[in-house]
């Protein structure tokens, strides 16, 4: 506690005045608050609209991401089903160890 | 300012103002206005004067919400902003040479009576008082004694040391002590001004 603490309350504002001033704040700030809303109000209204374009745009990406696995990893070679290890891009010698089931012969994976 | 009770402390008043919450806005006003006043009561001196500033302080301060990076510390973005209002508002009185509107006088307020007009005396003659010490001197010691600031604080907000936040409040309590004791010696030699 501060003793040497003067009483400077008496310039404090008093209620009524608190008051006045407050409501004189709040009436020129009324544009700006209402503005504040209607802006909010708008993004949410403007999402629906960029719906369709959204679509149109992640139609257009899964096409092209399509036509590029296709290209770079041929699922079927000429009567050959492609196995998921090799769909993945994993190394031949080891996607038959995958596909096999069976744990590596250790000479094999020195010689690998 | 901490919140106390179910008051929404000023993060998120702040975040409610951003979104156009009238509600928000008028509490974060009422919560503040007394700072504000102080401080513009501080900067310039005059009791009229500092109502204008701190209502336009106030008012920019809600338009310019979003400039506020710390909400938690709204209170001392609002202050800087209170203190830069009443700054170009002595500029101009300068630039002016006019008196404040204080200086002119303040109408009686609706409902005058004998104890609002002892407490405007006592008013008054803090006024007077302030009126002598610098501007930093009466920031500092309102701030302290009127707000409850700790020194800390108050050298943040002022960007000065604890250590000169401390010498201007002792400086300025003593002139105050002064100013008001020669004030109540000259009304007990003088009389009642009043009846």
């Amino acid at each position: 506690m501060d003793d040497d603490r003067l009483d400077l309350s008496p310039l404090r504002p008093d209620p009524e005045r608190v008051d006045r001033a407050a409501g004189a704040v709040m009436a020129r700030a009324r544009g700006t608050l209402d503005g504040r809303r209607r802006m909010r109000g708008s993004v949410w209204r403007e999402i629906p609209g960029w719906e369709r374009p959204l679509l149109a745009t992640a139609a257009i990406a899964a096409i092209v991401s399509i036509v590029v696995l296709l290209r770079v990893h041929p699922v079927v070679q000429r009567g050959h089903v492609a196995t998921l290890s090799e769909q993945a891009g994993v190394p031949a010698p080891i996607a038959s160890w995958v596909d096999s089931d069976q744990p590596p012969d250790p000479a094999a994976l020195l010689e690998w | 300012m901490k919140a106390g009770g179910d008051d929404p402390a000023d993060e998120v008043l702040v975040a409610r103002v951003r979104s156009g919450d009238v509600a928000a806005a008028d509490q974060l006003v009422r919560r503040h206005l007394p700072l504000a006043y102080t401080i513009a009561l501080a900067v310039l001196g005059g009791r009229t004067d500092a109502d204008d500033v701190c209502q336009d302080a106030l008012l920019r301060a809600l338009e310019k919400i979003d400039d506020c990076r710390s909400p938690s510390r709204f209170r001392f973005w609002l202050a800087q902003i209170v203190r830069n209002h009443a700054r170009n508002a002595l500029a101009k009185r300068r630039v002016r040479g006019g008196p404040s509107l204080d200086e002119i006088g303040e109408p009686p307020a609706p409902g005058h009576t004998s104890e609002s007009a002892e407490r405007g005396e006592l008013r008054a003659a803090l006024l007077a008082a302030l009126d002598r010490l610098t501007p930093i001197q009466r920031e500092v010691v309102l701030l302290k004694d009127l707000e409850g600031w700790d020194h800390r604080m108050i050298a943040a907000a002022l960007g000065v040391s604890e250590g000169m936040s401390r010498q201007h409040l002792f400086v300025a309590r003593g002139a105050l002590r002064t100013a008001l004791g020669a004030e109540a010696r000259r009304d007990h030699l003088e009389g009642p001004r009043h009846g």
